[in-house]
């Protein structure tokens, strides 16, 4: 019997749609996050809302300012550099299992997921962009057999997902090369060449770490953002 | 006004002492867990003792015994291979940033928790061998400075020394292990970060060989059941 997965909780809708809106812009670094003005926009009671944010602060999205409440995190360049580090030698360990372990299922699946990529960077939209990669390598990650690598990154998710963002926004060359990459290592994987996978992918996420860090240490120096506080919206999510 | 410290609450305390007794072993595999009685054993009532089992449920540490209440879970291989195979490349990033960034920190911190897991090891106590070894670990994380690895790997730390104990009680230690955690300290006090990644994976990896050889060996000899 198939194990159904169960529907994302009321909590991870919240947290998807706070991660969307700091993702998106809508919320910019230093907006302040009330709880009730959440809750009320997104219909849902303060519980959620404030489970949510407990979520968020633990992997870095929002934190507390002293006498502002909570507010979006600026990002921080050396905890996106620890962050990338992490990830790159997961996914260069997932890469590896899954070279040694499921190089059919790479051939037959891998495909469809390259050609999505190279579909949303043909449309030039941030949000498909993220969305491709982000399924890419967790494809990886299923492939590989270690269930604990997804557990292990995924509350980094929303983070990650904002550093993206923020690069993917204004680099524009680079898409093409990360889908490149992805080729690559695709590659190596179907042909179970275990080391390649490994390296590729280490190397894949460090050099896309050193962008990002590079591109953070230069908004850094630059005047900080206009602050803009959530205006109330009708967002509906599923009960 | 300064925020208030806050004390330890009683559910918090009852899964301290539940979690340390599965760690510790004194609670062994498939032990039968009925609130009532530990409960009463523990001097409180039935609803911190409720809440303190649904945790060490969603560790992974207690499940549905058959029939009626809990039991203790056995140690689940499959997830400590996987936990194996993650800390390997953890401790392999920490070990090579560690010999980039905390040599001097090595060199002169070191030496001692070499010194300590030697003297656990003469001592034979299984007990200041898992204490030497963890604080070794967590030196090396301390000194890589990236602060997201201890992160990630801390909630697979309990599991990790649950095993130790249940192994390392029943059999004499793994050789080497100190030999290992020393050549380890000297690449890193050298700062070559390559050979102190490689050399931190193979121990990792060798370990878990091991640990999990002796899991299997240990359950074939006393026939622990497995779950219909």
């Amino acid at each position: 019997m198939r194990i159904v997965p169960p529907a994302p909780s009321l909590v991870d809708q919240v947290v998807e749609a706070i991660t969307d809106e700091i993702v998106s812009g809508v919320l910019t670094s230093g907006s302040r996050l009330i709880q009730d003005d959440l809750a009320q926009a997104y219909g849902v009671s303060r519980q959620p809302v404030q489970q949510a944010l407990m979520l968020l602060r633990g992997c870095g999205l929002v934190q507390s300012a002293p006498g502002r409440g909570l507010i979006v995190a600026p990002l921080d360049p050396s905890s996106v550099r620890d962050l990338y580090e992490m990830r790159a030698v997961l996914e260069g360990l997932a890469a590896r299992l899954a070279a040694e372990r499921a190089s059919h299922r790479a051939a037959s699946e891998g495909p469809a997921y390259l050609a999505a990529g190279h579909e949303a960077v043909r449309s030039g939209l941030v949000s498909r962009k993220i969305e491709t990669d982000i399924a890419f390598h967790r494809f990886l990650s299923e492939l590989s057999g270690n269930t604990l690598i997804n557990e292990t990154m995924a509350p980094h998710w929303p983070y990650l997902k904002r550093v993206m963002s923020d690069v993917l926004q204004k680099e524009v060359g680079m898409s093409q090369t990360v889908w490149d990459e992805h080729e690559e290592i695709l590659a190596a994987v179907i042909e179970g060449r275990s080391n390649d996978a490994e390296r590729l992918s280490r190397e894949h996420i460090t050099r896309a770490a050193r962008v990002f860090v590079h591109h953070l240490e230069a908004q850094q120096d630059s005047k900080p953002k206009q602050r803009r506080t959530l205006a109330a919206r009708k967002v509906s999510l599923e009960s | 006004m300064p925020p208030l410290k806050t004390q330890p609450n009683l559910t918090e305390r009852v899964y301290q002492r539940i979690l340390s007794d599965i760690v510790g072993g004194e609670l062994p595999e498939l032990a039968r867990l009925i609130q009532d009685d530990l409960a009463r054993d523990l001097g409180v009532s039935r609803q911190p003792v409720q809440q303190a089992l649904l945790l060490l449920r969603n560790q992974g540490f207690v499940r549905e015994a058959p029939g009626r209440g809990l039991e203790v879970a056995p140690i689940d291989t499959d997830f400590i291979r996987n936990l194996y195979e993650i800390r390997a490349v953890a401790e392999g990033l920490a070990c090579g940033l560690a010999a980039t960034r905390g040599a001097e920190r090595a060199a002169k911190e070191g030496p001692k928790l070499i010194e300590d897991g030697r003297r656990a090891e003469r001592e034979h106590s299984v007990e200041r061998l898992i204490e030497a070894d963890v604080k070794f670990h967590e030196f090396l994380y301390e000194i890589s400075g990236n602060a997201i690895i201890q992160d990630t790997t801390q909630p697979h730390w309990l599991h990790l020394r649950r095993l130790m104990g249940e192994v390392l009680m029943r059999d004499e230690t793994p050789r080497r292990i100190w030999d290992q955690h020393e050549d380890i300290l000297k690449a890193v006090i050298a700062g070559d970060a390559a050979k102190a990644e490689e050399l931190a994976r193979q121990h990792i990896t060798r370990t878990a060989g091991v640990l999990l050889a002796r899991m299997t060996k240990q359950r074939e000899r006393s026939a622990v059941p497995a779950q219909s």
